[in-house]
C-alpha cells in the first residue's frame, strides 16, 4: 500500500462481487480502486463464473 | 497502428514466449507500428505496462479480492488450485483495467488467461487470441505423473483448466496458433469453433540469429568428439531426464560425443543428480542460461528436444538454419517441425531406448548426419521466414479490425 494513500471500506466497490458481502474492515486505496471502477465495463463481476461452471467444453481427447 | 501485446506472464521472463513478444515488437515498430508491452512484473508482484512506465502492485488488489472471494459464499473457489490461479487471474483484470487498455487498434494476447482478462474488461475490444501452448495440457500432465497429487479427469482441479483453456482461447475475434497440432488440441479436446482459427509458423529473424552467431562462445568442441546440443529450460515440460537416460544408453557402446545442456529451471539439481547416477561426469555439461546459444550450435553436431509437451520452439528452427540435424520427440508439435529421414528425426516422446538408437546412428554414419543438417538448412529458410509470418499476422490484425 502506498505510504499517505487515501483509505476508503472496500464495501463501495460491492458491485462488482457476484455475492455482495459485508466486510467493513477492508480497506483499499482510493485512488487506485475508483480508477479500476471507473474503467471497468457494466456488467464485469468476480468470479469468472463460465470459467467456474467447469462444463464440458467438447470430446476429452487423449493426452 | 496502436498495439497492445498483453500476456499473464512475466514481461520480461524466460522463454519462447518472450522471444516471440520482442521480435514482434521490433518487426511491427519497423513497419511504423506503435507497440506497448503489458504483463506481470518480475517477481510476479505487480503489474505493469513497461512501454508507457505505469503499473500497480498486486498487494492493492489481493487484500479485498481474497476477503470477499471466501469460500463460504463462493464454495466453487474451494479448491486450493483453482482458488490460487482464480485469484492471480482476478488480480490482473483489475491491474489491467487500472492500467487502462483503450486506444489501442489491437489488442494480441499472448496465453489464454490474459485473453480472457482483455475479453473482460473490453468486451468489444479488437482482439487476437494467440496459443503457444496449452496451459491445460501441461497440468493434466501434471497430474497424471503425480497421481499423489489425487487430482483425476473428474477432479475440479482438472476440470477448471480445460474451462480455462476454451473460454481464453475463444476469447478472441481470432485466434492463432502455430501449428495444426495446437488447432486440432482447441477444436477437439477444448472446443474452439474451428473457423475462428489461423495457423501458420513462427518466423525466425534469421539475420539477427547469424550476428549472435558470429559473436562467437568460449565452448569448443572437445578433440575427438562430436557434440550433441539441448537448448531448453530445465523444467519438467521439457523432458531433459529422457535426453540423460538416452545419454546414460548410449555411454555403454560409444565415447564420441559429449552433450551440453544449455538452460536453467527448477529442475536443475534433480538433473545434476541423474547426471551423477548415470556416471555421466565427463559427457555431459550443464552450461546455465546463455546468450551465445545461436554461437554454441555452429559448435555442435546433433540437437535434441526430446520434450514431453511443446508448440515450435524456436530452438529447432534456429538449430535446422544453423544446419545442425534435430532429433525430436513425437510431442505436441514437434512433428511437424521435421521430415523424418529427410531434415531430422522423431521418437516417441518418452523413449529414451529409441532417442539413444538414434543418438548412436547419427554418430556412426557422418554422410547420413550432415545429410539431414544440410536438407534441414535448406527446408528451414524458407519455412521459417519472418516476412512471410508477418504478412500472414498483419492480416490477421486487419480482419480483426473490420470484423472480418
Amino acid at each position: 500500500m502506498q505510504q499517505g494513500a487515501f483509505m476508503v471500506m472496500g464495501d463501495l466497490y460491492n458491485r462488482i462481487f457476484a455475492v455482495q458481502t459485508s466486510t467493513p474492515g477492508q480497506l483499499v486505496d482510493y485512488v487506485y480502486w475508483n480508477q479500476i471502477f471507473a474503467n471497468l465495463p457494466k456488467g464485469y463481476t468476480v468470479p469468472d463464473m463460465p470459467v467456474l461452471s467447469l462444463k464440458q467444453t467438447a470430446k476429452r481427447a487423449t493426452i | 497502428m496502436n498495439i497492445l501485446l498483453c500476456t499473464f506472464w512475466a514481461v520480461p521472463h524466460v522463454g519462447g514466449v518472450w522471444n516471440y513478444m520482442q521480435q514482434l515488437r521490433r518487426e511491427l515498430e519497423a513497419r511504423g507500428h506503435t507497440v506497448d508491452m503489458l504483463g506481470h512484473g518480475p517477481g510476479n508482484s505487480k503489474i505493469h505496462n513497461v512501454t508507457r512506465n505505469q503499473e500497480i502492485q498486486k498487494s492493492v488488489l489481493l487484500p479485498l479480492l481474497e476477503k470477499k472471494l471466501d469460500s463460504a459464499h463462493y464454495p466453487q473457489l474451494q479448491d486450493p488450485v483453482i482458488r490460487f490461479y482464480e485469484l492471480e487471474r482476478y488480480c490482473f483484470e483489475l491491474g489491467a483495467a487500472c492500467i487502462g487498455v483503450e486506444g489501442y487498434d489491437i489488442i494480441h494476447a499472448q496465453d489464454v488467461v490474459a485473453a480472457r482478462a482483455i475479453r473482460r474488461i473490453k468486451p468489444d475490444a479488437p482482439l487476437v487470441a494467440h496459443v503457444h501452448g496449452s496451459v491445460a495440457v501441461e497440468y493434466m500432465l501434471h497430474f497424471q505423473l503425480n497421481p499423489q497429487l489425487g487430482v483425476t479427469e473428474n477432479s475440479p482441479a482438472w476440470k477448471y483448466f480445460e474451462s480455462l483453456e476454451h473460454h481464453g482461447a475463444a476469447s478472441g475475434k481470432r485466434t492463432v496458433t502455430a501449428n495444426q497440432w495446437q488447432k486440432r488440441l482447441l477444436v477437439h479436446q477444448f472446443g474452439v469453433p474451428e473457423e475462428r482459427i489461423d495457423v501458420f509458423p513462427y518466423g525466425l529473424d534469421t539475420r539477427t540469429f547469424r550476428r549472435k552467431a558470429s559473436l562467437g562462445t568460449p565452448y569448443r568442441r572437445p578433440p575427438g568428439k562430436k557434440v550433441i546440443i539441448c537448448p531448453a529450460r530445465l523444467v519438467f515440460v521439457k523432458g531433459v531426464d529422457v535426453l540423460l537416460a538416452a545419454l546414460g544408453i548410449l555411454k555403454q557402446t560409444r565415447n564420441d560425443w559429449v552433450c551440453w545442456i544449455v538452460g536453467d529451471g527448477d529442475q536443475r539439481q534433480e538433473l545434476e543428480r541423474m547426471k551423477a547416477k548415470l556416471a555421466l561426469h565427463e559427457e555431459v555439461l550443464f552450461l546455465g542460461q546463455r546468450d551465445d546459444v545461436p554461437a554454441l550450435l555452429q559448435h555442435s553436431d546433433i540437437f535434441v528436444h526430446s520434450c514431453i509437451q511443446d508448440n515450435q520452439p524456436f530452438s529447432v528452427m534456429e538449430a535446422q538454419v544453423s544446419g545442425v540435424p534435430t532429433l525430436l520427440s513425437t510431442a505436441g508439435g514437434l512433428p511437424e517441425m521435421v521430415e523424418p529421414g529427410r531434415t531430422g528425426l522423431v521418437s516417441p516422446a518418452g523413449d529414451s531406448r529409441m532417442l539413444a538408437k538414434q543418438l548412436a546412428v547419427l554418430l556412426e554414419n557422418d554422410d547420413y548426419r550432415k545429410q539431414l543438417g544440410r536438407n534441414a538448412k535448406q527446408w528451414a529458410e524458407s519455412h521459417w521466414s519472418l516476412d512471410r509470418m508477418m504478412e500472414r499476422l498483419l492480416t490477421v490484425y486487419d480482419n480483426v479490425r473490420h470484423g472480418r
